[in-house]
């Protein structure tokens, strides 16, 4: 039996080469270790096909090893982990989003303070008391007024600041441009961003496919940006053998065949006009929609978003009576300062001024010019000029039929203390008193953002251990690449030793002649 | 949980998330301690906070009807003080009639007693003016306007409050839909007198003329009038009359004496009550200090071994035994 004399040196080729490329990819393994999304890759090492010799007495002859070769590189993943990451963290997207904005609504509102709006209501109505012991002096009835004043601003204040709240949530179809520049807006911008990504490392991997190879780093790539994406919307991935994947988002397919057949935008709710007359809860200002199709993705019709930040911003922007969303906080707050002035404006127009005059100007007149891109009222009350002028205006006594004129005295306080008691009275609009109703719509809010505080909290948990479980598949331990590194390095130097071996073999026989 | 493999991103995330976990409860406690409240925004404690609000506007409430007793005590007590002087006046006007009845007087020595009487008219005039702060409490509802006034040289006192047939009381709301009336009508209290003719005697008063300056004003004019024993038995007549007006006005002090009486009483259940609810406010809203710094230090030694925990398994490599 006689092999060719240089037989083990291409062996011991073969050797260095699958080693070298062994540590290639630990060199690679350790150098990405901290890269987001990263997967460990592995050296299939395999035998090379053994070399049959020749032989006179068999017909078949003994196999010689050749030595190894890299049958592939392959990289650690798991698909179903990866599933179940995207679906929870699509929750957490959700969750997050609305307990952010629920809590941007807290901070409006400033609860509990000295400076809010309870303690505008309070002061309010303190001061009609007072106005009601002392309805002759002209300082208190100033302060009456400045109270009223007060009051009405820290509601339009607040008020405003809701209103841009929704604005940078959702947009608003009276102010053009907050449509383009709201968290919606530019979520479904990352959104169309990320599947023409995808679709694009998508056509990349089925070519590398087609040639047999493995696009390992590129199913990484694909593979975080797809996390990224369920972060924003509930994706679903069907994956092919060929390497390439479908996607749909909210059961709309998005991605078909390697290609993105559809991209995501942001359109006016046709059902929300802006300015007068005033909308309701009806009034989503924008709809999310698919720009082929025109499919409508969150009216909650059909095909839906249900998960991801753009839902939490949509719900939170939306009319879901159940949630302190900002419109519906909004509109409470509408309601009561309608109520307040409506009541305090009848009991004025029942009474009489400090000269007597029945039925002075009411205290606070509906004033559309001001803050005109708002259409709830609360935005256009003002206190009266005249009566700011001069606050004799204000009705502190009632309208008497037993004394002459209708007017009892400057001292006569009845109507202030009637307007004063307003206070202890429930009104049907709110179903319960002023102050009851605002801390009624304060502890729903205290209560829907603790419950998204600790949902979003324990999700955050669970997408937590899905990942510690997908890193421990795919993340990369230095510690084990070093004892690959070692293994690697040793076998290098051990091949490089049986090529010396050979050449000393060759050597002999040379020195024969 | 069935982790097998170990590996570095795992160590690192695990870290992060952890040490940001401890150091939100830390910033938590930092911010009760440093803000003294356990509530500092709805989602903090909802339920405390539905009962913080309640007790809050109970507290706010009770406030403005304490300030409201006390305006009005400062009203009845300067009321009370105005009556005492009246008692005062009409007691030396029963010793002055007295003094004029007397028979061995003579007409000089009742003209004496006269000019005493028209100055306890003044007096009086001015009494009934009594104000606080400019607000005449003798007026009823008309609080701009002296309720009194004496038209110069003669012995007409008019009354411009609002009249005491009507039920225009001053009140004040004191507690929950309990108002009390705090004012003491002057017509009442001390009357009017318009003379139309003095002589001859009696003296002829319009129809509306009544109550204590009647009497004063028509004693005044018994006494300047003479030795008549005629006149003498009309000074007597105006001693029963100083009689009634005396009982008339210690009896308004009687009911001043009881609203006085009942603010107060009033006054002290508010005062009771804000002890109990500040107390129940405190116990929810309140930091407790000890209790949150011991927490404080405990939560800070946690997070100090997370990070010295942290910095040990971190640096744990194979590569530190490799030479």
């Amino acid at each position: 039996m006689i092999t060719p004399g240089f037989f083990g040196f291409y062996n011991a080729h073969r050797g260095l080469v699958a080693t070298q490329n062994a540590l290639n990819t630990v060199s690679h393994n350790i150098s990405n270790a901290n890269t987001e999304g990263y997967s460990r890759q592995r050296v299939d090492l395999e035998a090379y096909t053994p070399y049959t010799t020749p032989n006179m007495s068999q017909l078949i002859g003994g196999q010689l090893g050749q030595g190894p070769w890299v049958q592939q590189v392959t990289r650690s993943r798991d698909v179903f982990l990866d599933a179940q990451f995207r679906q929870s963290s699509g929750t957490l997207g959700l969750d997050t989003a609305i307990r952010d904005a629920l809590q941007q609504v807290e901070g409006v509102l400033t609860e509990p303070s000295v400076s809010g709006i309870n303690t505008a209501i309070q002061n309010f109505f303190d001061s009609s008391q007072e106005l009601s012991l002392h309805p002759e002096s002209m300082a208190v009835r100033a302060n009456y007024i400045q109270q009223a004043i007060d009051m009405v601003n820290v509601f339009q204040q607040q008020g405003l600041q809701l209103s841009d709240l929704r604005r940078n949530l959702v947009g608003d179809p009276a102010v053009a441009a907050s449509l383009d520049t709201s968290k919606l807006a530019i979520s479904v911008n990352d959104v169309n961003t990320l599947l023409g990504n995808i679709a694009a490392i998508n056509r990349s991997i089925i070519s590398v496919k087609v040639s047999g190879a493995q696009p390992n780093d590129l199913m990484d790539q694909r593979d975080k940006l797809l996390d990224d994406l369920s972060k924003l919307v509930d994706i679903d991935v069907t994956n092919y053998d060929n390497g390439q994947i479908d996607l749909t988002i909210g059961g709309q397919v998005m991605i078909r065949s390697a290609d993105q057949i559809e991209s995501l935008e942001v359109v006016v709710n046709p059902n929300a006009p802006p300015g007068p007359p005033i909308p309701t809860y009806d009034d989503v200002p924008a709809f999310v929609q698919t720009v082929n199709g025109g499919v409508v993705l969150n009216n909650g019709a059909g095909a839906e978003i249900t998960a991801g930040s753009i839902k939490g911003i949509s719900d939170m922007g939306g009319n879901d009576p159940n949630l302190s969303t900002v419109r519906g906080v909004l509109e409470k707050l509408d309601t009561l300062l309608d109520t307040i002035v409506t009541q305090v404006n009848l009991l004025q127009q029942a009474g009489r001024d400090i000269t007597g005059a029945l039925g002075p100007p009411d205290i606070f007149f509906n004033d559309p010019a001001l803050n005109p891109t708002e259409t709830l009222n609360l935005f256009h009350w003002r206190v009266t000029q005249s009566v700011i002028t001069d606050p004799g205006e204000v009705a502190a006594a009632i309208d008497d039929a037993t004394a002459p004129g209708g007017f009892a005295g400057v001292g006569d306080g009845r109507n202030a203390l009637n307007m004063a008691q307003l206070r202890d009275q429930t009104f049907a609009a709110l179903g319960t008193t002023f102050v009851d109703y605002f801390n009624g719509i304060t502890s729903k809010l205290g209560i829907d953002t603790r419950s998204y505080q600790n949902t979003s909290s324990s999700q955050e948990g669970l997408v937590q251990a899905v990942d510690q479980r997908r890193q421990s598949v795919s993340g990369v331990n230095v510690d084990e690449e070093m004892i690959d590194m070692l293994r690697y390095q040793r076998a290098f130097e051990a091949t490089s030793k049986t090529i010396q071996m050979f050449d000393d073999v060759v050597k002999t026989i040379l020195s024969l002649t | 949980m069935g982790i097998n493999r170990i590996t570095s991103g795992f160590l690192n995330d695990q870290s992060v998330f952890q040490l940001n976990h401890n150091l939100g409860i830390l910033s938590g406690l930092q911010e009760k301690i440093s803000s003294g409240r356990n509530i500092n925004r709805p989602s903090d404690d909802p339920v405390g906070l539905t009962r913080i609000l309640d007790l809050s506007n109970t507290l706010r409430t009770d406030d403005r009807y304490g300030r409201n007793i006390q305006d009005a005590i400062a009203e009845v007590n300067t009321t009370d003080k105005a009556l005492s002087n009246m008692v005062d006046l009409i007691h030396r006007t029963q010793e002055l009639a007295t003094q004029g009845a007397n028979f061995t007087n003579n007409q000089a020595g009742r003209d004496a007693i006269a000019l005493e009487v028209d100055q306890i008219i003044n007096q009086l005039v001015q009494l009934g003016n009594t104000d606080i702060n400019g607000k005449y409490i003798f007026s009823g509802m008309k609080t701009n306007t002296p309720p009194f006034s004496r038209a110069a040289g003669t012995d007409n006192i008019a009354y411009a409050g609002t009249p005491p047939a009507q039920n225009w009381q001053r009140e004040v709301e004191i507690s929950r839909g309990v108002q009390l009336p705090i004012n003491v009508n002057g017509d009442t209290l001390l009357g009017k007198a318009q003379v139309v003719a003095p002589a001859p005697l009696p003296p002829t008063f319009n129809a509306t003329s009544g109550g204590l300056f009647k009497t004063l004003v028509e004693l005044k004019i018994d006494l300047e009038a003479g030795g008549d024993p005629n006149q003498l038995q009309q000074i007597r007549l105006r001693l029963d009359e100083l009689t009634t007006h005396m009982s008339n006005v210690a009896a308004q002090q009687a009911s001043i004496g009881s609203i006085s009486n009942r603010l107060e009483l009033t006054q002290g259940r508010i005062d009771e009550r804000k002890s109990i609810l500040t107390k129940q406010y405190a116990e929810i809203q309140d930091v407790d200090m000890p209790r949150t710094i011991a927490d404080l230090n405990h939560q800070q030694n946690i997070f100090e071994a997370s990070l010295s925990v942290t910095a040990r398994v971190l640096q744990t490599s194979l590569l530190n035994f490799l030479h």
